[in-house]
């Protein structure tokens, strides 16, 4: 790693980390410090989304001087800033969301001595695992990184990495209709730096893996309580093909933070949506949504599969909250699309795996034996996603028994978030059901990368329809059941049952 | 009055809902679990053992049970604080098992340093903006593993495969893996060898007509 590759990463984080700080601030309700991961979670998606289109625009210029590229870094980190400063400036004190009083949960640092212990033994698996294949795994070497080593020649050939012929000779290719995130974010570090250094795509997965823990942990701090949040970030650590997928330098775990990312900012967005008229502002609002918008529209230009997630995203904040919401949410989504739908009209990819004719469809779609053999893969890749004595699904489960569920409220507010997640797992349940390849073989190499895609968005949505911990310590305060009052005096009034009024009396006397 | 003395004057059916309502009193104080706590606890001692004791009694057991009570809290905070940290250690424990049962760790599985290793002499010809073509007996099957990991160790310069009825350029690799006469295999594609490496590669020059 050269000072230029760090100097790379240092100005994406700030300038993602101002941009996101400026469109959708914390909501003020948790530790300053949390809010302030939170956003440097987000920062490391959307700096070097942006960067990897600000490179890829240029190229598709023709522009391959590396001072220009660094300018470009330069211009966007003092956008993001100016944005920031301006925004902050006009931004109202937002009022906190109500939430329980602050109760320390007992042994709250055994918790997050394990989860801290547990991140360090991730990494030290991801070490072990990258000095065994330090190039990455079959698909890093197959189009993600050679891709980026094609952009990344000095001669602005970018066909090599979307076409079937470039200049004349044939290239191929494989996959060539892919997007160009994470080959574009590996290929500008390469520009800027000396040779082609393998550590660049292996630092790379590791940020957005380490990003998706810290995300997952400081949202759910936020929403829910800092010991949820360290229990959400254990469970995903849990998840077993985790650390060997970061050591494979793929596409889905940046995929798997676009997605997170994209919920937690959609589920920001709509509780200030529907919060009262006083506590907010149309501007402050809509930045929101364009906040989320901006990370939705990442989710493409990471993978093809982030297309039908932007789909029902679309669909269901329209439903839910109107023409206004969602054009908010398109106009912060432009950049990613644009940029997907340039490498769509440029390249020459049509993915293999989809039949040529209708009667084909037809054929695959009804046969129950493809549906079963779906069904039982998709099974046995969760099954197993754990050990079977420390199994993430079989964690969640124990926590939501004891945890309890939370109030309806909250819940029916999150519910429509499942509604993307839902569909992008359909989808995935249609390409198995009308792929050409031989469905097993289709099933044993992919089925476990499309479960690491959707996994931290369903642990947030799992998790954030739960309890917090804390709250089986305060559950006084918001226990809506029992009507009670606490009069200015101290003492609780209460409304008992009983008939003659003495165990109102008691109670309050002991109480007093 | 005191809350003692008031307690005793529960009837049996005022005492159930005594006990029906505990939660609530737990339900109703801002600063206390503490005190609730008690305040329940003593409700029930009231109701089962009132007749045996008096306020000498209230007093012991308030001293000794009191502070036990206050320390335990209920069973459902000690269940939430067990999982809680029983979900912390389990996830703990499963990613150090993980590491130690070397999960995922298959050395090189595509042999791609041998590959880096077997083109680096003939690699330091060519600089990154050229292209090469590979001649090669590798293709077969519909599996291009082994070509893939040639083409990523040759990146970044441009390379394919030379077929007859394909573009040729000016240099190419042979990379094969059966015993197979080199030169024939590049004269058959318009190409003479220029040199054979220890490594296997032969390096090949086409003479555009």
């Amino acid at each position: 790693m050269t000072p230029a590759i760090y100097a790379v990463w240092v100005i994406c984080l700030a300038t993602g980390w101002c941009l996101m700080e400026a469109l959708a601030p914390s909501s003020g309700s948790s530790p300053r410090w949390i809010g302030a991961l939170r956003q440097l979670a987000l920062g490391a998606l959307v700096g070097p989304g942006l960067a990897s289109l600000g490179f890829f625009a240029m190229i598709l210029a023709g522009i391959t001087a590396s001072a220009k590229f660094w300018t470009m870094l330069l211009v966007l980190l003092v956008a993001s800033a100016a944005l920031l400063l301006r925004l902050r400036g006009r931004r109202l004190r937002e009022r906190p969301f109500p939430r329980p009083l602050p109760v320390r949960f007992p042994g709250r640092w055994a918790i997050a001595f394990a989860a801290a212990a547990g991140l360090g033994l991730f990494v030290w698996h991801f070490w072990v695992t990258l000095q065994s294949e330090p190039t990455g795994g079959w698909d890093a070497r197959g189009f993600w990184n050679l891709r980026a080593a094609y952009l990344a020649r000095g001669d602005g050939l970018w066909q090599l990495a979307l076409r079937q012929n470039a200049g004349g000779l044939p290239t191929d290719p494989f996959h060539p209709s892919y997007p160009l995130f994470l080959s574009g974010f590996v290929a500008l570090q390469w520009v800027l730096s000396p040779g082609l250094d393998p550590v660049v795509p292996a630092a790379t997965a590791l940020v957005f893996c380490l990003a998706c823990f810290l995300l997952l942990f400081t949202s759910l701090a936020e929403t829910k309580s800092i010991v949820l949040g360290l229990l959400g970030g254990s469970v995903l650590m849990d998840f077993r093909i985790l650390p060997k997928a970061a050591a494979d330098q793929l596409s889905d775990i940046p995929l798997a933070l676009a997605l997170l990312a994209s919920v937690v900012l959609l589920d920001q967005a709509a509780c200030v949506h529907v919060r009262p008229a006083e506590t907010q502002s149309d501007s402050r609002l809509r930045y929101r949504w364009i906040a989320a918008g901006l990370v939705l529209g990442l989710a493409p230009w990471i993978k093809n599969e982030g297309w039908p997630f932007v789909l029902a995203t679309g669909a269901a904040v329209y439903w839910r909250f109107g023409r206004g919401a969602i054009r908010w949410l398109a106009a912060g989504a432009v950049p990613g699309l644009l940029g997907t739908l340039t490498v769509k009209l440029l390249g020459d990819g049509v993915e293999f795996f989809i039949p040529r004719t209708i009667g084909d469809v037809l054929a695959k779609t009804f046969d129950p034996h493809r549906w079963w053999q779906i069904l039982v893969g998709f099974g046995s890749r969760v099954i197993q996603a754990g050990h079977p004595w420390a199994h993430p699904v079989l964690l969640l489960a124990g926590l939501a028994v004891v945890l309890r569920l939370a109030p309806p409220p909250d819940r029916r507010a999150r519910v429509w978030l499942c509604a993307p997640v839902l569909t992008l797992m359909i989808s995935y349940f249609g390409a198995y059901l009308v792929t050409q390849f031989d469905l097993a073989w289709h099933i044993e190499t992919s089925a476990n990368r499309f479960i690491l895609q959707v996994w931290p968005s369903l642990l947030w949505l799992s998790f954030s329809m739960l309890r917090a911990p804390e709250d089986a310590f305060t559950e006084a305060v918001s226990k809506p059941e029992i009507p009670c009052e606490v009069t200015k005096h101290g003492p609780a009034k209460v409304d008992l049952l009983g008939a003659d009024g003495q165990i109102s009396k008691i109670a309050t006397d002991i109480v007093n | 009055m005191p809350a003692t003395v008031a307690a005793k004057s529960l009837t049996k059916e005022n005492s159930a809902k005594a006990a029906q309502h505990s939660n609530g009193i737990n339900s109703l104080c801002r600063e206390g679990r503490r005190r609730t706590t008690t305040a329940s606890f003593f409700i029930v001692i009231h109701h089962t053992s009132g007749k045996f004791h008096g306020p000498v009694i209230d007093k012991v057991l308030e001293g000794i049970l009191g502070p036990i009570m206050e320390a335990l809290g209920s069973p459902r905070q000690w269940a939430v604080i067990l999982v809680c940290w029983g979900v912390a250690a389990l996830a703990l424990l499963a990613i150090g098992f993980r590491r130690a049962s070397g999960d995922g760790a298959a050395a090189d599985p595509f042999g791609t340093k041998e590959e880096q290793v077997r083109f680096a002499p003939v690699l330091k010809h060519f600089p990154p903006q050229s292209t090469l073509g590979i001649i090669t007996d590798l293709r077969r099957n519909f599996d291009d593993t082994p070509l893939m990991e040639i083409r990523f160790v040759l990146a970044p310069r441009q390379a394919f495969v030379v077929e007859p009825n394909r573009a040729k350029p000016e240099w190419a690799i042979g990379v094969f893996r059966d015993p197979v006469d080199p030169i024939a295999a590049g004269a058959a594609l318009g190409y003479e060898v220029i040199e054979t490496f220890e490594t296997g590669l032969v390096l090949y020059h086409h003479h555009p007509q």
